[in-house]
């Protein structure tokens, strides 16, 4: 069975300041802040929550459905995938 | 007529206090006889320097802090309790984990008493609000902290306020939750007894696992992060002359703001496991011995009953509006549990969160109020009246008369005494007090401290 999960890519740094999170792409020059929505779960993430686990922080925190919340996650994810501070790698269990 | 001075017997001399006025200083017997004299007799002429402290006593002065009226409008402070579990099996703590049922707060009610608080802080065009963590553990129900961090954060930059964290925690989880902790809290207050043996003695995990390695590397991680670490050690009779020693280990291995030493508060596990607080006269002295060698590393030294910085008609949050939530959404004023309170014959219940509301009671809001130091006869002519406030509601009884103090009356004053030297910048005759059994007892024992009172000096 595969699963997916979701890491920094390579040469990504974050801080969190008072705004929200400022995350730096090292190797395209590149900074994106991340505020409110994007940078709770930018947070979760790095403390290695499940993609279920999100998906249901997510719904509880914007007041949607699950399925809702699975789609928005999604969204989220493949555009920081497109900003190359993301990668998306297989966990292949036994 | 001038009120609220405070005289004490230092060795020979005599510290005047009067906290309304913010004035101490020190004075010999007969400038003090003088000075109480020329407030008690109209005709009386005092000497120079005494006129020049009436002068001071005369002008208006702070006004005495009241009790809080009217509706809730500001409170004190969010408290979330995400669960009252604890992953701790601390020797001496029959508060929460051992007698608590396992609930933990959901993710709804954390968001609704947020929102809630913020809409209640928006109305009375607060600018800062607060949201305290309290347990058990409340990182033993992270998801619930880490969501509620997340959530507050979010609407308080919507609503254009400020939120302050902060988390009374016990240090133990992995370096990545204590980074985020270290990323998003503005305090930590961290329960730290000491080097390795004495914490792993007094507080062991659940598991009987060790845990002093663990909160040790975390309160290192905390002390590299933006957060305020705040370290706060239990003090036992086996650990108190061992204060100094505590004092420059932290001093070397952290960097907090703070170290609060408190004593030991008894329970029926502490005896079981024989532990005691610490002796009074031995917990001041060592203490502010401890305290030198923190002010050294620019570490502040805290008593939580000896609070100098501003006057209070209450030791805690209770009867300063602070709104603390269980998980089953029980709006309290304390974060002790109902059994505590209902000890001491108090009700600290305030209302419930309902409907994505606060629901409370006005009268249940006046009766917590009412909880405050006018309404404790012991404390009414003690120097620390507006400083310590009589202390815990629940767990320091005051229904005795003026001078029947108990332990920890005696430590908070004399740590207030010298606390109030050393402002003076007489520590030179702080410590050759501390060192004198017999000046310590005089000052400590004196049942009334009110300049003004009847017989004073007989």
């Amino acid at each position: 069975m595969k699963n997916k999960t979701y890491i920094c890519s390579a040469g990504v740094e974050w801080v969190k300041n008072s705004d929200g999170i400022l995350v730096v792409q090292g190797k395209k020059s590149q900074s994106y802040l991340l505020t409110g929505l994007e940078s709770a779960l930018w947070s979760w993430m790095n403390l290695s929550y499940s993609f279920p686990r999100l998906v249901s922080m997510l719904a509880e925190l914007e007041g949607i459905s699950r399925p809702a919340a699975g789609r928005r996650l999604r969204q989220i994810l493949e555009d920081w995938r497109g900003k190359g501070i993301l990668e998306e790698r297989e966990i292949i269990h036994g | 007529m001038i009120s609220d001075i405070f005289a004490v017997p230092i060795i020979d001399k005599y510290l005047i206090y009067a906290p309304l006025h913010s004035l101490a200083t020190l004075v010999d017997r007969r400038g003090a006889i003088s000075l109480r004299r020329a407030i008690l007799e109209a005709d009386y002429c005092p000497p120079a320097t005494i006129e020049a402290l009436l002068s001071t006593l005369r002008s208006p002065g702070s006004a005495a802090p009241q009790p809080r009226i009217g509706p809730i409008n500001d409170p004190y402070f969010l408290g979330l309790i995400p669960t009252r579990l604890c992953n701790l099996s601390c020797l001496y703590c029959d508060f929460a984990g051992s007698r608590q049922p396992g609930s933990i707060m959901k993710l709804t009610t954390a968001q609704e008493a947020i929102e809630a608080y913020f809409q209640l802080a928006r109305q009375s065009d607060l600018q800062e609000v607060e949201v305290h963590f309290f347990g058990g553990e409340p990182f033993f129900a992270e998801n619930v902290v880490h969501f509620a961090v997340a959530y507050a954060e979010s609407r308080a930059q919507e609503l254009g306020l400020r939120v302050r964290f902060e988390a009374t925690s016990n240090g133990v989880y992995n370096p990545e939750r204590c980074r985020w902790i270290a990323d998003y809290f503005d305090t930590i207050v961290l329960s730290l007894d000491g080097p390795e043996d004495i914490q792993e003695g007094q507080r062991p995990a659940k598991n009987g696992r060790k845990t002093a390695q663990t909160v040790i590397r975390n309160a290192r991680i905390l002390s590299e992060g933006p957060v305020e670490l705040v370290i706060r050690s239990c003090v036992t009779q086996a650990t108190v002359n061992r204060l100094p020693e505590i004092a420059s280990w932290i001093a070397s291995e952290f960097i907090p703001s703070t170290v609060c030493f408190e004593a030991l508060t008894p329970s029926i596990l502490s005896k079981k496991a024989g532990l005691y607080p610490p002796d009074p006269w031995d917990f001041a002295r060592n203490f502010i011995l401890a305290s030198d060698i923190l002010e050294e590393a620019g570490i502040e030294t805290a008593l939580s009953t000896v609070v100098l910085h501003n006057l209070r008609t209450s030791f805690c949050p209770v009867g300063q509006d602070a709104l603390i939530i269980s998980p089953d959404g029980s709006i309290d004023a304390c974060y002790l549990m109902q059994d505590d309170w209902k000890r001491a014959g108090l009700d600290m219940h305030l209302g419930w969160l309902k409907d994505g509301k606060f629901q409370i009671d006005p009268k249940a809001v006046r009766r917590v109020r009412n909880n405050s130091v006018y309404d404790k006869p012991l404390c009414t002519a003690c120097l620390c009246h507006y400083h310590c406030a009589g202390g815990c509601h629940i767990n320091h009884s005051v229904a005795h008369s003026g001078g029947a103090y108990d332990s920890l009356c005696l430590q908070t004053r004399l740590i207030t005494i010298a606390s109030l030297l050393k402002r003076l910048g007489q520590d030179s005759l702080m410590h050759t007090w501390l060192d004198d059994r017999r000046a310590l007892e005089i000052s400590a024992w004196q049942s009334t401290d009110l300049l003004t009172s009847r017989g004073f000096f007989e």
